[in-house]
């Protein structure tokens, strides 16, 4: 899609572009006040966007990055398989990454046509992780898979409900594929509602434009974006450079995953080449074509001015190669439900490597990478309940000019997940945490140090069903930039109907007594030398327990009086 | 002197409005002074001076106060410290671990209670109330030495799970109060008692942090005023909308955050009331924000919570007012892809828009409404040495227009557009979002620069009508006079809905009403009389958002609370979730003390006659100048009418008449505007 010759109403096309952020909001808005799963009514574990009629994501203000950046290829797909055959009222739902243009599988999208005089002219989605989908392992997180057959149902470009009617005969397949239906009814009720919302308001915004200036003014919106991120990227200077990241695991066995980046700047064009990442590998870390996309897309939206619209018009002048048949782009029925998180993670880490080499002053410092798993079993309700221990999660990187934040979660949603209180965790499952508190001297250190780790408890007093989904451990994983120091590696330890701690397995599914779970959670990396912090904030620190007064010293070069506390 | 004035004050950031009302007489008088932060206390008395109403015979003093919200926005508060349960010393810093900005790596938060000032000791209650570790009270005692012993002048207790058993926090109170060098100790579950550890936590450590502060300032002001004669007790506004004393505000200082904009929202209410429109939204713009309310059958909307700043959320019934930052000083952009952009920087009052002459070099929305003809160039309020019209209109040219390849008229127009959008895409937000549609509302206008954009913004939105008050500038002030005394009550139920036994429910009920009744008897102030109003938070069984709605108490029935619940949820959302099982997630009782109304048409406008234009100047509109008549709003008498285009100019704002539009004056004095198709 492309703006016809002259279309030049800038004050026009920066109002279209706001309404049609305010449309995906009121999506987000809708779904989290009707959905079921804490996942989405506390955690927001779901987005919403808006399409353009060829396929390419318009506006993707709500949500969480990973979901969004590849939205295009659900919708692309939904055109593949049914063009000619949509109508107004129609909702496709779609799940599978190598046929339908999913993400991975727990991440279901609905995908409804908007039309306007009979014409189609968008698309409405949402894109939310539902709480299970059968598979080996309850939560949907898998960890022993070794095909995409053991991660659930994998649902192709379906059509959910035809002319407004819902079929129910599918309705009642998908529940039955589920061992959590109520759960399911519930949040799926909630993503139609909030796709009528949005279609309704998509096609009384496109009404009032009327269909000519409506066609003009969504191209425009995706040519402003590309004028926009190649404006920045001619800044850079012409070159090549090479990011290095990757993981010391698959899953089964301890051994090096490197997923590797070249960076080709040219004019106003990157190339990200993934040629010399590892072949795809036997557990659920591998990453499909769509969820790769969203990750590069990621790793450039949180670079470059954050003021620069996020659209697949962003992105022209962005070039992906990823191989076939490696972690970043594995042929069937490899498995990749771990994929929004690893490699997601280790694929922005290596662009963002290779991008601060080209502007240095805007490296981003490595985030911590997760340990934490989920467990799931009855609740007292006699349902299946399914608990993320993500209260235990790392700090992230710092920038120029600023600290990591403390534990903030994973880091596929930059942020954009938040965590529910405790309190609501201990009155919904039959767990108790007795710690969640900041881990002292895991910030990575430097002029702008790392977010701290956390220190992780908690007692599940019922039997449970674990799955280990742990990265950020050993070694360190949130690495420092120009100067600065990696953030300490974490630890991950658990104790079974009240025996001695032991350490936890990196990854794999473990039907479990009552447990205790401890986790140290990796540190993010710090920014410039250390011995360039600022002295006050460094008595702050040490004042706070963040850093001890050892590695003040040590590390910080503060003298030793000076850091006594006043 | 028998006491018959009324007096409301609002505090703001660069303006004491003060408003003085006689009811007996039908007398009143309006003044606006610079405010005085360093003591706002001075600027009170100043303006109170101002209005020349005897001391000895006030008889309500009604005070709106941004103190505590600008105190956490610049975390300029007292220092506090937190008693916390072992292993949570860090929740208020860590959060919901959200991050103030998605993409980009900017934004930071710094905790309202350093992390050294936290301290933990052993205790712990389950989620059903039960004691699981004891409290250890030597280690409180020791922990409120150790605060007290580092600079703490506030002290927070705050245990998980208070909520369902205060034992351990009341305990710990009493110990750490022993010891504790003053009063100011907040206890989490007194200021909340409700589920949600962060958001509970955080609302206690707001009212330690703003405490001393406000009981600091109420104590000086409620002194001056005393010294001078004044025979009744201070009250201030809430972020609900009601009053309380100050005292009570000085105890439960957290209810006093967003108070001003709370007061001009349940003006806004009440003036729609009697001008005959129930569904208003309320549209405040001053300087450097738009504070928008939705008032649906003249009741403001409550929202249960309000991040004061970024990761402090205040979680106290208030007025749900949606801020953005849009006003008169917002400046307007062309970014390197060449599209126009207004805000969210702002020049403020320093150095302010360019036409202020007080060094600002960046076009603004004022800059723009002033080359457009809609401002007056020789009279901007508070602005001394104004820059002339052509300089303006060069930087428009130079810094928006040669961009856009606009002349100066086009690019200031340009920018009035989409300020326009903006500010209109608030009221979608705030509307349609509560499933409402903006076309079944009025336009309030006020602020300084309301009246200016409520004509395009209605006719933006499709909204038929628009109304502008007596005095836009002084709205809050005239809330504080109306407010009554308001007193907030919630109990954590946490159960499945149809488990509950209504006797039990109506126990707790009723403990609120007669809390709430015995602390307005205690305050003293005249009320004309006492309404209770109950109300119950529901969900269905995993969620977490919870939908309010009333109930009926004495005679709790949980199935008929049931069956309402459902039908207002289809109503609402379109969904049914009738098999879903629906809990009861808190119990909640308002107590109000109605004070004595004052009537709307006190206001009316004394002209007469046909009003003579002031002056006449061109003025743009949608790209077209036409030769507009400048009418002073207090030549406008009652029932007179008006087609647009025109100015009306006052003290306080300006109100721009759009062509197509028609102005009436109503019976109180109030602009009503219909928007008209063509405008």
């Amino acid at each position: 899609m492309s703006a016809p010759e002259g279309f030049a109403d800038p004050v026009l096309l920066a109002i279209v572009q706001k309404q049609l952020d305010h449309i995906s909001k009121q999506m987000g808005w809708v779904m989290t006040r009707t959905a079921r799963s804490p996942i989405f009514s506390q955690s927001h574990d779901f987005s919403c966007f808006l399409g353009s009629r060829d396929g390419e994501v318009l506006a993707q203000a709500d949500g969480i990055p990973i979901h969004t950046g590849g939205g295009g290829f659900a919708i692309r797909a939904v055109l593949r398989d049914f063009a000619g055959d949509m109508a107004d009222g129609d909702v496709f739902i779609l799940s599978d990454p190598y046929v339908a243009g999913g993400n991975h599988l727990p991440d279901w999208t609905l995908v409804r046509p908007v039309f306007l005089h009979g014409a189609l002219v968008a698309f409405v989605c949402n894109r939310a992780h539902q709480s299970d989908i059968g598979g080996g392992a309850a939560g949907t997180y898998n960890s022993a898979a070794t095909e995409i057959f053991h991660e659930g149902i994998r649902l192709p470009v379906l059509k959910l409900m035809e002319r407004g009617t819902l079929r129910r005969d599918l309705w009642r397949l998908l529940l039955l594929n589920t061992r959590c239906p109520e759960l399911m009814e519930g949040d799926l009720s909630a993503m139609l509602g909030s796709c009528k919302v949005g279609a309704e308001r998509l096609a009384s915004l496109l009404e009032e434009l009327g269909a000519e200036r409506a066609e003009a003014c969504l191209a425009a919106v995706l040519d402003h974006a590309d004028r926009r991120l190649r404006a920045a990227i001619a800044a850079l200077p012409d070159g090549e450079w090479v990011g290095l990241d990757g993981s010391d695991t698959d899953c089964f066995e301890t051994r090096d995953i490197p997923v590797k980046v070249t960076l080709t700047k040219r004019g106003e064009t990157l190339r990200f080449d993934f040629t010399g990442t590892a072949p795809q590998i036997k557990g659920f870390k591998n990453s499909g074509i769509a969820n790769t996309y969203s990750a590069v897309y990621m790793a450039i939206s949180s670079f470059f001015d954050p003021a620069i619209p996020r659209n697949e018009g962003t992105y022209r002048c962005v070039e992906v190669i990823a191989p076939e048949g490696t972690v970043v782009n594995p042929r069937p029925p490899a498995p990749m439900t771990m994929n929004t998180v690893y490699p997601a993670a280790d694929i922005v880490h290596a662009c963002w490597k290779a991008l601060a080499q080209a502007m240095p002053e805007r490296a981003c410092a490595g985030w911590g990478k997760t340990s934490y798993g989920i467990s799931s079993g009855p609740d007292e309700h006699g349902s299946v309940f399914v608990m993320y221990h993500w209260h235990g999660s790392p700090g992230t990187g710092a920038v120029l000019g600023r600290d990591g934040f403390h534990s903030m979660g994973q880091f596929t949603t930059l942020g954009g997940l938040s965590l529910p209180n405790v309190e609501v965790y201990e009155s919904l499952y039959p767990v108790r945490v007795t710690q969640q508190e900041i881990r002292p001297d895991s910030a990575g250190p430097g002029e702008y140090r790392g977010g701290a780790g956390v220190d992780y408890a908690c007692e599940i007093f019922v039997p449970t069903e674990h799955s280990y989904r742990a990265e950020g451990l050993g070694r360190p994983t949130g690495f420092g930039v120009n100067g600065g120091d990696f953030g300490a590696g974490g630890s991950f330890e658990i104790s079974i109907d009240g025996g001695p701690w032991h350490v936890a397995p990196r990854y794999g599914v473990e039907r479990c007594g009552p447990m205790r779970i401890r986790i140290a959670s990796a540190g993010g990396g710090g920014y410039g030398d250390p011995r360039r912090r600022d002295p006050a904030a460094v008595r702050r620190d040490v004042a706070d327990g963040i850093i001890s007064e050892a590695a003040a010293q040590r590390i910080y070069g503060l003298a030793a009086e000076s850091s006594a506390r006043s | 002197m028998t006491p018959t004035w009324q007096i409301g004050v609002d505090v703001g950031g660069t303006f004491t409005d003060i408003l003085a009302v006689d009811p007996s007489t039908g007398a009143w008088r309006v003044a606006k002074v610079p405010s005085t932060p360093d003591d706002q206390s001075r600027g009170v008395i100043e303006g109170l001076a101002r209005v020349d109403a005897p001391l000895a015979g006030i008889a309500g003093f009604v005070h709106g106060t941004t103190v505590g919200t600008n105190a956490v926005l610049e975390r300029k508060g007292t220092r506090c410290g937190l008693i916390t349960t072992m292993g949570f010393r860090d929740m208020l810093e860590l959060g919901r671990r959200t991050r103030p900005n998605a993409y980009g790596m900017t934004g930071s938060f710094e905790a309202i209670i350093p992390r050294e000032m936290r301290l933990e000791v052993p205790e712990r209650m389950g989620a059903a109330g039960q004691v699981l570790v004891p409290l250890d009270e030597d280690a409180v005692r020791r922990a409120a030495l150790a605060l007290a012993e580092a600079g703490a002048e506030a002290l927070v207790i705050h245990f998980l799970h208070a909520y369902a058993n205060p034992a351990h926090e009341l305990r710990a109170a009493e110990i750490a109060r022993a010891v504790w060098p003053n009063h100011y100790v907040t206890i989490g579950h007194d200021i909340l008692r409700e589920v949600r550890e962060f958001e509970r936590g955080s609302t206690a450590a707001v009212n330690a942090y703003i405490q001393p502060l406000m009981a600091r300032y109420l104590s000086r002001l409620s002194d001056a005023l005393a010294r001078q004669g004044m025979p009744r007790t201070l009250l201030v506004m809430q972020g609900n909308a009601g009053t309380m004393t100050a005292r009570g505000a000085s105890e439960h200082a957290a209810q006093t955050v967003m108070s001003g904009p709370a007061a001009g929202a349940l003006a806004a209410a009440r003036i729609g009331i009697e001008a005959g429109m129930r569904n208003i939204i309320g549209c405040d713009m001053g300087g450097t924000s738009f504070d928008v309310t939705l008032i649906k059958d003249g009741q403001p909307a409550i929202s249960a919570e309000k991040d004061v700043a970024y990761g402090v959320p205040v979680r106290v019934p208030m007025i749900d007012i949606h801020t953005i930052g849009a006003g008169g000083g917002s400046i307007a952009r062309v970014n390197e892809a060449g599209i126009l952009q207004v805000g969210p920087q702002s020049a403020g009052s320093r150095p302010g828009p360019i036409c202020y002459g007080r060094g600002g070099t960046e076009p603004t929305v004022t800059d723009a409404n002033l080359v457009l003809g809609r401002l007056d160039p020789g009279s901007m309020p508070g602005v001394e040495s104004p820059v002339p019209v052509e300089q303006v209109k060069a930087a428009i040219r130079e810094k928006i227009g040669s961009k856009l390849g606009l002349d100066a008229i086009a690019a200031a127009s340009a920018i009035i557009a989409v300020a326009t959008n903006h500010l209109a895409s608030a009221i979608r937000l705030v509307s349609i979002e509560r499933g409402e549609d903006p076309r079944d509302y009025a336009l309030f206008a006020f602020g300084g620069a309301g009246p200016l954009h409520a004509t395009a913004l209605a006719a933006e939105l499709g909204v038929p009508q628009v109304l502008v008050p007596r005095f836009p500038g002084a709205t809050s002030a005239l809330g504080c006079i109306l407010a009554d005394l308001r007193h907030d009550y919630v109990r954590t139920i946490g159960r499945p809905l149809l488990e509950v036994e209504g006797a039990a429910m109506d126990a707790i009920l009723a403990e609120h009403a007669a809390e709430g009744r015995r602390q307005i008897e205690a305050e003293g102030v005249p009320i004309e009389g006492i309404v209770v109003v109950h109300e119950a938070d529901l969900l269905f069984r995993g969620q977490s958002h919870v939908f309010r709605m009333p109930v009926a108490s004495p005679g709790f029935d949980p199935a008929v609370v049931l069956r309402d619940f459902a039908a207002r949820y289809k109503a609402r959302f379109d969904i049914e979730l009738g098999e879903m099982r629906s809990i009861i997630a808190n119990l909640r009782t308002t107590v109000l003390g109605t004070r004595r109304k004052v009537p709307m048409a006190l206001f009316a406008p004394e002209a007469s006659g046909t009003p003579v234009p002031r002056a006449r100047r061109p003025v743009h509109f949608r790209g077209v100048a036409h030769d507009t008549p400048i009418y002073r709003r207090e030549a406008l008498p009652v029932g007179f009418e008006l087609p647009g285009p025109a100015i009306i100019e006052q003290m306080d704002a300006t109100t721009v008449l759009d062509p197509g539009a028609m102005l009436r004056v109503d019976a109180a004095g109030n602009l009503i505007i219909a928007v008209g198709v063509s405008a």
